[in-house]
């Protein structure tokens, strides 16, 4: 279990790590090792143009398993750079997978136990597969989305280190 | 433009306290399966993850924390050697980034694993708070955790609502951030459990977390009465069949605040007759009184701060006082 969850890491530090170099959007949905393993939950993707992003899997709750975690900091995370301007920011499930509430939060990279949290944005309604939220302001800052999936299937929160410029 | 962090704090500090209060039953349920109503779930040492005495009582200690505060007839967690569930203090858990993971099978036993003391993350050294006499900043409390997990086992998931309102947010905390030692499950996560479990009993309080309708009904011992006679009234008070937690859904509500009224036939203004008292049965309320006259009756329940129930009045009963001629001696019920 724990190898494979190594394989996970380093799947997504390596999407994170392409999204970083600025390629292209893939045309494909790109797949990291987690996304065909039941007992965890679906890997969320930070989306922006050529960049698909593996979040770093913090506290979940996932049929009848459950891990908890405290907020990841920065320096265990690849930093991803947003494009100037505040775009907005995807997050997206692999296809097939949905949420019903969703509610992200960010603190600053300097901040390892984030101290100060800040509230982005939360929702809830139909299920769908992907929220969209606003960049934070220029910094260098951790972000945390909480999403809950539905049929009681559970709940998971992701992390993203967000460089604005 | 580049605003300062702490600017950017306090206007979502200033957007939060504008935004609506928290909805209801935010914790995450998890599947279908539940432990049977107040089910004795015993837990025993891993026989290779003993915990030390500090983190057992810690967890003993939770156990008896989730007795006390599940509000619902949730399963009540006990240590028993042999125990068919277990709880293991050890350096490898099923996910490398969590301090503690749990999973149940209900309804037959759980697991809980609590890391370490000293485990060494990439994000720092795993410090639980009982471990020392003087705990420092950063620890966790090995106690919370261990509620944490049983909220788990229970059947709750995760919230982004943190403590007091609940004990499962999605964030494990540390010493000395608010709710990072709390004791009782929070409202939200009783909530949940209500829902899944029903009441501890029908004078247990529902949830703040919650907003349910209520039914009252009332009936009069009789519909027509001679000058000088008492009439007793019956009230029933409960939650409305049409709410849509559906274990909840009619169950009475006992020890309640229900107030008999009346007002002249026709009246538009009610009089408070008195306050009802306990009746035969769960969520029933009675008070016998001597009308002087001919009235219409009501009960009526307001909604209590501290509860998530909402009023509700029953419908109106007509109490006939009788006279020489034309006494109503059949029920005038509206």
């Amino acid at each position: 279990m724990l190898g494979r969850w190594r394989v996970i890491s380093l799947a997504a530090a390596m999407v994170m790590l392409a999204g970083c170099a600025g390629l292209p959007e893939p045309a494909a949905w790109p797949r990291v090792a987690g996304d065909d393993v039941d007992d965890l939950p679906p890997i969320a993707r930070l989306l922006l143009p050529g960049i698909a992003a593996a979040g770093a899997l913090g506290s979940y709750a996932y049929r009848d398993s459950f891990s908890d975690s405290p907020w990841l900091p920065a320096t265990t995370l690849a930093p991803v750079t947003v494009p100037a301007g505040r775009p907005q920011l995807t997050i997206a499930l692999p296809p097939g997978s949905q949420l019903v509430r969703w509610a992200a939060a960010y603190a600053a990279a300097a901040d390892p136990t984030a101290e100060l949290i800040v509230p982005l944005a939360n929702d809830s309604g139909d299920a769908r597969e992907r929220v969209r939220i606003d960049s934070p302001p220029s910094g260098d800052w951790v972000i945390q989305v909480h999403l809950t999936f539905p049929e009681a299937e559970g709940d998971a929160t992701y992390y993203w280190r967000v460089v604005a410029p | 433009m580049r605003l300062p962090f702490i600017t950017v704090v306090l206007i979502a500090g200033c957007l939060l306290a504008l935004a609506p209060a928290v909805l209801a039953n935010q914790v995450t349920p998890i599947s279908n399966k539940d432990w049977a109503q107040d089910q004795l779930v015993q837990y025993r040492w891993k026989a290779d993850g003993v915990p030390p005495d500090w983190m057992q009582k810690g967890i003993n200690g939770a156990a008896a924390d989730s007795n006390r505060s599940r509000g619902s007839r949730a399963a009540r967690l006990g240590y028993q050697a042999g125990g068919d569930s277990w709880v293991a203090y050890s350096a490898e858990l099923p996910t490398a980034a969590a301090i503690a993971y749990a999973s149940r099978n209900a309804p037959n036993s759980f697991k809980v694993w609590l890391r370490s003391h000293g485990h060494v993350f990439d994000w720092g050294v795993l410090r639980w708070c009982q471990f020392f006499d003087n705990a420092p900043n950063g620890c966790f409390d090995a106690r919370t955790a261990a509620l944490h997990e049983f909220g788990h086992v229970q059947g709750l998931g995760h919230t982004s609502v943190g403590p007091p309102d609940s004990i499962m947010y999605t964030t494990s905390l540390q010493k000395p951030k608010a709710g990072y030692n709390q004791r009782d499950f929070g409202a939200c996560d009783v909530a949940a459990m209500q829902i899944r479990y029903e009441l501890l009993t029908a004078a247990t309080p529902v949830s703040s977390c919650l907003s349910l309708a209520t039914a009252l009904s009332l009936t009069p011992s009789t519909t027509s009465f001679s000058p000088g006679a008492s009439v007793t009234f019956t009230a029933n008070l409960k939650i409305a069949d049409g709410v849509a937690h559906a274990r909840l859904a009619g169950d009475p509500l006992s020890g309640r605040t229900v107030v008999l009224q009346r007002r002249p036939v026709g009246g538009s203004s009610w009089t408070h007759q008195g306050q009802m008292g306990i009746g035969p049965a769960d969520g029933s309320y009675r008070l016998t009184v001597s009308p002087d006259a001919t009235y219409e009756w009501r009960a009526s329940f307001a909604a209590p701060a501290n509860e998530g129930l909402k009023a509700s009045v029953s419908a109106l009963v007509r109490v006939t006082r009788q006279s020489g001629s034309g006494s109503c001696m059949t029920a005038c019920v509206s």
